[in-house]
């Protein structure tokens, strides 16, 4: 079998599409397609300038905390607390505004906000062992209890309502300006897309982190240190969610609390979709962003057909445990190939 | 190999973490009554026993779920449903009360039937599965309550949280006879005590025949039954179907359980400790309320104790292996 492959060999250019498409993104990759196709003939304003802008900024800050996701799922863990870093880090943007902080020092805080929970992610699952779905659950609580304290601190009795201060024009221009016609927060999920695909396919820290979800066991013998590849990547992951709240927060010109409502289920979706598995050791950057761009496409038909909210949820919840029904059939499936059970 | 035989029956005569909540518990009652005026008097107690014992519901069928080792984070979310679903069946079709609680019962075992089985057949984490049923359901409550509005419930689905025995509201004595009950079953009954050995090693007792799989979806089904009953009381407690009942129901339910020595690893629980966990948050809570703390703080706090109970919890069962 080996050899004949071999002889056979597909041109370069094949053999690379085909390593970025693996199996499992080609199906979601279809349903992209046909999803699109079928939009774009069902409804004219489908391809409309404001819909393809409202695109982009509805799948950017989700493509950007899904890259960090996939790492940690490859790691074989999850974070449930990235919509609430998105939210805290939003917030304290907007808030340090109204005390007339200079734009690059309130983002840098911003930032540093986001990398200093996922640190706390990191240590309570990294180092303390503690069940990552526990943990996670905790600080995204904590976040967002702090959140709303940062929120309500001066707006007493309009807690309800989102910051209504005027931001800065330099910090607005972050989240709407363009180059080459399309939004920076697009280019930022673009450049972290090749990253997150060099670091995971080219580079010794990603195979550690696949190692490490992988086998564990393996991984500690190797002496790999495992904690803290567990802990670096919260703390990446924390650091994506702030980049993804601070741009949605100058994208929209004001900060909310709904800001990264259902962001976790949506990213964990769109891991799994991709080829991440929760058993670990699984995933890749392509797939994800293809997730991500399917689970948009699935929010965006429902806008165009002014389907209420409600019922994304619904069908949210549908699709994850469809998926992850699909991907504990195959991890069943594998393991009585390998004799396991 | 004998290792050291006074330590070891000590620890299993002195099992530490069946009386910290107990201590907690009693502590911060009497702390409240010393340093608060207004704590320790009979309507704020009432009333805090009252809401307990509806809450209390939620945890019953989650309690047998932890001591199996899995979680069911919809417990919040079928809460919620629970009391939207019975006011469409009595208000929008016109149902008598009874059969459409009965009913709505049933559709609560069928949604409880659904989460086992997943978890059964294709061995998936259970928090998963519950996470994505916890998502339709919060979308299928939100839709079902903008549908009812703001209509009051009928008198006889309002009559039911009012009855009373002896001057005292129903669902109180029914939480403490059910409480004691079911912490008897657990304790002393060989069908119950088939959950621990579940909990423990699951191998194991599938080879001793305990059917594990039949018992998971029974639980899980007894779970999401509880938490409609539970939602339902509370409903009828506030007389309108309303789209946040059982908001973070699950954090709070989870964070009691660990705090009575349940164990995310399973094996461990009890019925009784349980309700001491859930009384020692309600304790909190009502304590943040007198010394007028901001209720998202709350939040923060309410994090806190769950990870440092989740911590404590994987400590011992670390020293224990």
């Amino acid at each position: 079998m080996n050899t004949s492959t071999q002889r056979h060999r597909i041109s370069p250019v094949i053999g690379a599409a085909k390593g970025l498409l693996t199996k499992n993104s080609a199906i979601p990759l279809l349903i992209c397609i046909i999803m699109v196709l079928t939009m774009s003939f069902t409804s004219k304003v489908f391809w409309s300038l404001d819909n393809m802008d409202s695109l982009q900024t509805s799948i950017a800050p989700i493509a950007i905390v899904s890259l960090g996701m996939v790492l940690l799922l490859i790691c074989g863990v999850f974070d449930l607390s990235v919509g609430a870093i998105m939210v805290l880090s939003g917030i304290v943007c907007a808030k340090l505004f109204e005390f007339k902080f200079q734009t690059p020092v309130v983002i840098a805080v911003g930032l540093l906000v986001g990398l200093a929970v996922g640190l706390l992610n990191g240590t309570l699952v990294g180092i303390l062992k503690i069940n990552p779905l526990i943990a996670t659950i905790g600080t995204m609580n904590m976040a967002q209890g702090i959140a709303m304290i940062v929120f309500a601190a001066s707006h007493k009795g309009q807690a309800e309502y989102q910051i209504a201060i005027s931001l800065p024009q330099d910090f607005i221009h972050v989240g709407t300006g363009r180059f080459l016609g399309l939004y920076y927060m697009f280019w930022v999920m673009l450049i972290l897309l090749v990253l997150v695909f060099f670091l995971l396919r080219h580079s010794p820290t990603g195979r550690k982190m696949f190692l490490t979800g992988d086998n564990p066991e393996a991984a500690r013998m190797m002496g790999f240190n495992t904690p803290r590849i567990t802990l670096l990547t919260y703390g990446f992951v924390g650091l994506l969610c702030a980049v993804a709240g601070i741009l949605s927060v100058a994208r929209f010109e004001q900060a909310n609390r709904y800001l990264g409502e259902g962001v976790n289920i949506t990213a964990i979706i769109s891991c799994i979709l991709g080829g991440a598995s929760f058993a670990g050791g699984r995933g890749s950057a392509v797939g994800t962003v293809i997730g991500v761009l399917l689970m948009t496409l699935i929010t965006n038909l429902f806008n165009l057909l002014e389907i209420p909210s409600s019922w994304q949820s619904v069908v949210v919840g549908a699709i994850l445990i469809a998926v992850i029904s699909i991907d504990g059939y195959l991890i069943l499936k594998k393991q009585r190939e390998l004799g396991k059970i | 190999m004998k290792t050291k035989p006074m330590a070891t029956s000590l620890r299993g005569k002195v099992n530490f973490s069946t009386f910290t909540i107990i201590f907690l518990t009693v502590g911060l009652f009497v702390a409240l009554s010393l340093f608060t005026e207004t704590f320790f008097s009979y309507s704020n107690i009432y009333s805090l026993v009252f809401g307990l014992s509806i809450q209390f519901f939620a945890m019953i069928g989650f309690t047998y779920l932890m001591i199996m080792g899995e979680i069911d984070l919809s417990v919040g979310a079928v809460y919620g449903f629970g009391g939207a679903l019975l006011g469409i069946f009595v208000i929008t079709f016109q149902m008598p009360f009874f059969p459409a609680l009965i009913l709505t019962l049933v559709v609560a075992a069928l949604i409880g039937f659904i989460n086992g089985y997943l978890v059964v057949r294709f061995r998936l984490i259970s928090m998963m599965v519950t996470i994505g049923m916890m998502s339709i359901l919060k979308g299928l409550t939100s839709i079902l309550t903008g549908s009812l509005g703001a209509q009051v419930f009928p008198s006889v689905y309002r009559a039911l949280i009012k009855y009373k025995l002896f001057d005292i509201h129903w669902s109180i004595i029914a939480f403490l006879l059910i409480l004691v009950i079911l912490e008897v079953l657990l304790k002393w009954t060989a069908p119950f005590r088939r959950m621990y050995y579940i909990g423990h090693n699951i191998n194991t007792a599938r080879v001793y025949g305990i059917k594990v799989e039949r018992m998971k979806i029974v639980a899980f089904m007894t779970s999401a039954v509880t938490a409609a009953f539970g939602g339902i009381l509370a409903t009828s407690r506030i007389t309108h179907a309303y789209p946040t009942t059982g908001l973070g129901l699950e954090f709070t339910v989870v964070t009691a359980a660990v705090l009575g020595g349940a164990s995310l690893f399973g094996g461990r629980g009890s019925m009784l400790r349980s309700a001491l966990g859930l009384a020692f948050l309600a304790l909190v809570l009502n304590g943040m309320i007198i010394f007028r703390i901001d209720p998202y703080f709350q939040q923060v706090l309410l994090g806190a104790i769950l990870i440092a109970a989740v911590f404590v919890d994987t400590r011992l069962n670390r020293v224990r292996a």
